[in-house]
């Protein structure tokens, strides 16, 4: 949905069991910067948390609906033409429900945590 | 009295964003902590894809009717929009996703205000079945 649009998976990598990073590269020329906001270009935080959704969906090979979001805190504000390069670190546990914890960093800063709960579409 | 209904293009009076990531078809302030808005979900919906709009496209709309919100008060003080952030989304359950021609109705409530910072509560319904609730805290950039 928004990979290679708003974003580009750069590299994926498995930490530990449950554990992966995903590094990306917000894309500065994206067209929701258009709207997000005129003269002022800020990653709008649902593109954020539906990017996550989907380094989510890639690593489980299946797409998966937002069942509930338990807290999402936006920490800095992500301005692409301060900087494109983040890295999300993301733990899954998958019970009844794929239960997600993630943080959204760049070198210098933490831009987001998120704790949801997804489900199979 | 002022008009309290802004429908169309008149929400870009009340809201600092503009298309394609506009999440808001019209927005009535009910009273001084209460708002009600709708969206009319159509095929350009930056987040409609294969015909569905997905969850991250009703938290921009609740998000967006919290800013709306926000900017009446701006609007009567013949100000421009200021720009909004969210600072936290708590207590967010899905029950539904919308298609296309769906349209979504909002009920948002102030919980509290200190500052620039507002706390909301809101639930979004389509044909009357509750699809999403939600709280939020909002930062106007002043």
């Amino acid at each position: 949905m928004l990979e290679n649009k708003f974003y580009k998976l750069l590299d994926l990598h498995q930490s530990e069991d449950d554990s992966y990073l995903f590094k990306v590269e917000l894309n500065k020329d994206c067209d929701v910067y258009k709207g997000h906001f005129p003269g002022s270009p800020i990653a709008p935080g649902v593109c954020n948390i539906q990017m996550v959704r989907e380094c989510v969906e890639r690593v489980l090979s299946k797409k998966l609906r937002i069942d509930n979001i338990k807290q999402v805190k936006f920490i800095s504000l992500v301005n692409p033409l301060d900087n494109t390069l983040y890295t999300i670190s993301c733990k899954i546990s998958v019970s009844d429900k794929i239960d997600v914890c993630a943080n959204m960093n760049s070198d210098s800063s933490d831009c987001m945590t998120i704790k949801m709960s997804l489900v199979d579409l | 009295m002022n008009n309290t209904y802004f429908g169309g293009v008149e929400v870009f009076k009340l809201i600092p964003q503009r298309p394609p990531i506009v999440q808001i078809s019209s927005i009535d302030i009910t009273s001084e902590l209460t708002a009600t808005s709708t969206l009319l979900v159509t095929d350009d919906n930056y987040f409609v894809f294969d015909g569905v709009m997905y969850e991250p496209g009703l938290v921009e709309h609740i998000a967006q009717s919290a800013a709306a919100y926000a900017g009446y008060e701006s609007f009567i003080n013949n100000e421009e929009p200021h720009l909004g952030y969210i600072g936290e989304i708590k207590k967010c359950s899905f029950w539904g996703l919308p298609s296309i021609n769906d349209e979504i109705t909002t009920n948002l409530e102030v919980v509290s205000k200190f500052e620039n910072i507002s706390l909301i509560k809101a639930q979004s319904f389509i044909d009357g079945k509750l699809i999403v609730e939600c709280q939020m805290k909002i930062f106007i950039k002043m």
